[in-house]
């Protein structure tokens, strides 16, 4: 790591890994540094959700006309994680019926291409949509992962030039003349930059406190169950004012029902109360989800400016802050948005870092794919299954069956496995998707701990972590897993539903 | 959407370690059943990747018997064929024999029969085309019994090979074709476990295996058949016997030829899928010939000199091996009771 830059971003989510992506593309010498792993705030939490806007076409404007044109963008430059399914606003038999039309005329007037489609149409198209639903409207939604997005932005940056590390904490930042020191890993390293971005997303409070600057943060939670096998082809919302359950995502072998909203805090998990009113909710429009395999819930943190009105109410679009304003001038702090939003918030902020180095170079982000991704079919499963996970395959690599649900081969684990990046079993399964699948890393997890060459107790650290996103939804077949999988994890003397240690 | 089938699955692995195939053919170009049936309709654009392997299951359902959570694995199995339409030029041809005359096969056969009677005799199309002597002979010796057994001027294909390619419309247009003529009948007998199931499946009258015929409606006290040379067979356990009509019929087998005098029948080491199901002899014929090695091998170790086996589709493919007699265990016992 140099230790001195023009910049040092803190954080990498998409916003952070973004900024990177965005200011390595225009020359710039930066370092970004993140905590744990890229993608484990929000980020690696959220609905995978490319945004067309018309979510938020009625209740707030500004942030759907964003969504329009930045989902435009990405389907262009981040196909290699993004499936474009289309998605479909549904009438639930009981809510208004004239919110249909409002809903429609603003679509329209933030330029999202929408049309009302035959009811019996969709239900073909939909074969588990609730028959007496009535009315339904196409938009151009679509479904994004989030982890390889993530990847991809560091990939991106590094190829042009960027520093960029995970596994390191920032724990300190000082001002010292016109620059800043920061120190990483308990003080183990420190950095000068010229210009610091705080892209800390929910911990963007904590950071800036690092400076005695004070940036309010509220804790918004936002809970989610992941369904195995996909219940829909295209992404399924409730049309009616955003409320809690509306929205079913079709996210590579899983469909993801989200969300709740309600005050909460960092590390939290879901709650069995949660689950039930998300389930209730979502019946209205979709009745087989009180029947289909829940494999396991998770929750993300919204952190919002505004304290005062919290929740929905309060706009998703984004704020860029120069904390000139609070004295200290070269410090800036990006905070709300959303993931599909990300581009364009690195553009913001981006163009008032060049402006603070004194350099000119424009952003080129929209016009470049962030990984060139491999379009040329294979005819084998497992290599396919990797293309479209990693936005490319390699041949020759050990077929062999390393995890079943995600047709993940010991091959790609291994190669994973040997990134200096992955330090831990839960880095390999966020660049494999390894142990995502229903039964939840029951076989592959021993086949990850032998590409990592690591022993029983990380093992045993994971499968306690991964059990507290499983206890929430533990009823039916999912039940019937976990009892098999106590059987097996007993084998290695492991309790996997013992709280992590 | 999905079902008990996708949603029930415990990833024990059982399925996948049972699976005949994988003895014969190695990950990844075979996926096994759990990859077929349970993972894979999970996914969406890797799909079209998949293709060869659910045309390369031989419908033994073995992977269903040992299912500890009993998903039907077999039919999920077929969907995924369904799914990917008719492939192969075995299939293709079938289709257009299907069409031109309403059997898998032209039809080639004149049987000495009577045309009515109480006893339906379904020769099925493979009996009729690759095996008549086990249809003739099992007439015959029905008749020789005293049945009232008649073969119709007329019959189409029972539906089970279109069925196993994933042709539904055609398995429809052919119960429909079939149900004047089958309808009439008190009772339908056959030698093929494929037509046994296909024809139990939607027909309200009793529809045996002729093994079952004769154990349960003739009784073995009348089968009275003597070998006049000593002889050593191997049983062949045909699966879609076993695991679609019933376990029982192979103790019905054992038992008859048990009683025979000079026959003995002698334990194999290795017993399975002999690889004439599920369209793979047309489709992957090099697959389904490996494995019938298998089942020969084990037979001639055992000491055997012939290989008998209830279905015909066992026979034809147990016969490519070439390296022991095999008949078909109606037509042997025919014979027999020539010598009574
Ligand atoms: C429930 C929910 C659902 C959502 N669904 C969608 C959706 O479907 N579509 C959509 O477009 N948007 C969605 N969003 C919004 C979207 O997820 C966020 O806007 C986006 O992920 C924010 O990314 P970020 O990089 O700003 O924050 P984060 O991803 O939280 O990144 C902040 C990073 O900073 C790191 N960090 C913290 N402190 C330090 C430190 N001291 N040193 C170094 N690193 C540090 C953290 O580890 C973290 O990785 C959703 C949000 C929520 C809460």
């Amino acid at each position: 790591m140099p230790s001195k830059v023009e910049v040092l971003v803190i954080g990498g989510g998409a916003t952070g890994t973004g900024i990177a992506r965005d200011l390595a593309m225009r020359g710039v010498d930066i370092v970004l540094v993140e905590a744990g792993d890229f993608a484990t705030g929000t980020t690696g939490a959220n609905h995978g959700m490319l945004h067309s806007g018309a979510r938020y076409a009625l209740t707030d404007p500004i942030s759907a006309k964003e969504c329009a044109a930045e989902s435009k963008i990405l389907k262009h430059i981040a196909h290699f994680c993004i499936e474009d399914t289309g998605g479909l606003f549904v009438l639930a038999k009981d809510d208004n019926e004239g919110y249909a039309d409002e809903f429609l005329n603003a679509c329209r007037l933030a330029n999202i291409d929408t049309h009302e489609i035959d009811v019996d149409k969709a239900l073909t198209l939909e074969p588990g949509l609730d028959s007496n639903i009535r009315a339904v409207v196409e938009v151009p939604d679509a479904s994004i992962d989030p982890f390889f997005l993530t990847l991809g932005n560091v990939e991106a940056a590094r190829f042009y030039g960027a520093t960029v590390l995970n596994h390191s904490p920032v724990c300190g930042i000082r001002s010292s003349g016109s620059r800043f020191e920061v120190t990483i890993n308990s003080g183990k390293k420190s950095i000068l930059a010229d210009v610091v971005v705080n892209a800390t997303g929910a911990w963007a409070g904590r950071t800036a406190a690092m400076l005695g600057i004070d940036v309010p943060i509220c804790m918004d939670k936002g809970t989610m169950v992941v369904f195995n096998g996909r219940l829909v082809n295209r992404l399924i919302n409730r049309m009616r004012p955003p409320s809690d359950g509306d929205i079913l995502v079709p996210h590579r072998t899983s469909t993801i029902l989200g969300t709740t909203s309600s005050p909460g805090s960092l590390g939290e998990v879901a709650s069995y109360s949660e689950v039930e009113s998300l389930i209730n909710e979502a019946a209205a429009i979709f009745p087989n989800i009180r029947t289909a395999r829940a494999i396991r819930s998770y929750t993300g943190i919204r952190p919002l400016l505004n304290c005062k009105e919290m929740g929905r109410s309060i706009t998703r679009s984004f704020q860029v802050i120069d904390h000139a304003y609070d004295g200290v001038d070269g410090m800036l702090s990006i905070i709300g948005g959303k993931l599909t939003t990300f581009r364009l918030m690195a553009e913001k902020a981006s163009d008032v870092i060049m402006k603070k180095l004194g350099r000119t170079a424009r952003c080129s982000t929209a016009n470049e794919e962030i990984i060139l991704s491999d379009d040329e079919a294979s005819d084998i499963f497992d290599v396919e299954a990797m293309r479209y996970r990693q936005g490319r395959k390699i041949n020759n690599l050990s077929l062999d069956m390393a995890c079943g649900c995600e047709a993940v081969s010991s091959g790609e684990l291994f190669i994973q496995a040997s990134s200096p990046d992955v330090v831990n079993i839960d880095d390999l399964m966020r660049r494999t998707r390894a142990g995502m699948g229903y039964c939840q890393a029951g076989l592959c997890v021993l086949n990850m701990a032998s590409a990592m060459g690591v022993g029983v107790s990380e093992l045993r650290h994971y499968m306690s972590e991964r059990w507290k996103g499983i206890e929430p939804v533990l009823y039916g077949e999912q039940l019937r897993q976990e009892a098999f999988k106590a059987h097996l994890m007993r084998v290695y003397g492991i309790d996997h539903t013992e709280p992590p240690q | 959407m999905m079902s008990r089938i996708e949603d029930g699955c415990i990833k024990c692995g059982t399925c996948q370690n049972a699976c005949p195939v994988f003895r014969i053919e190695n990950y990844p170009y075979f996926q096994g059943p759990r990859r077929i049936a349970v993972e894979a309709p999970r996914f969406s654009r890797e799909l079209t990747s998949l293709s060869d392997s659910p045309h390369m299951c031989t419908s033994c359902a073995l992977c269903e018997s040992v299912c500890p959570s009993r998903l039907p694995i077999t039919e999920a199995v077929l969907k995924m064929r369904t799914h990917y339409g008719i492939e192969s030029e075995g299939g293709r041809r079938m289709i257009s024999n299907i069409n031109q005359y309403g059997r898998t096969i032209a039809p080639t056969s004149k049987f000495t029969s009577p045309v009515s009677g109480s006893t339906l005799f379904f020769p099925g199309c493979i009996g009729d085309a690759r095996v008549p002597s086990a249809v003739q002979g099992a007439v015959d010796m029905l008749i020789a019994l005293g049945d009232q057994v008649y073969i119709p001027n007329e019959w189409y294909c029972c539906g089970s090979p279109l069925e196993k390619i994933g042709a539904k419309s055609e398995v429809d247009r052919l119960q429909e074709m079939n149900s004047a003529i089958l309808g009439t009948a008190e009772r339908i007998v056959t030698a093929c476990p494929g037509c046994t199931f296909q024809l139990q499946k939607n027909s309200n009258v009793d529809v045996l295996h002729v093994l079952e015929h004769l154990f349960e409606v003739i009784t073995p006290s009348r089968l009275r058949w003597r070998s006049t040379n000593p002889i050593n067979v191997a049983l062949h356990s045909p699966c879609h016997l076993v695991r679609s009509v019933g376990p029982h019929t192979m103790d019905y087998a054992r038992e008859i030829l048990g009683s025979i005098a000079g026959v003995r029948v002698i334990d194999m080491d290795d017993e399975g899928c002999c690889g004439g199901g599920g369209g793979v002899t047309s489709t992957f014929p090099e697959m389904a010939l490996k494995m019938a090695r298998l089942r020969v091998e084990s037979a001639i170790r055992a000491g055997a000199h012939m290989i008998l086996a209830p279905c015909p589709f066992c026979v034809v493919n147990l016969r490519r091996v070439g390296d022991l007699e095999v008949k078909d265990l109606t037509a042997f016992l025919t014979e027999l009771s020539l010598c009574r």
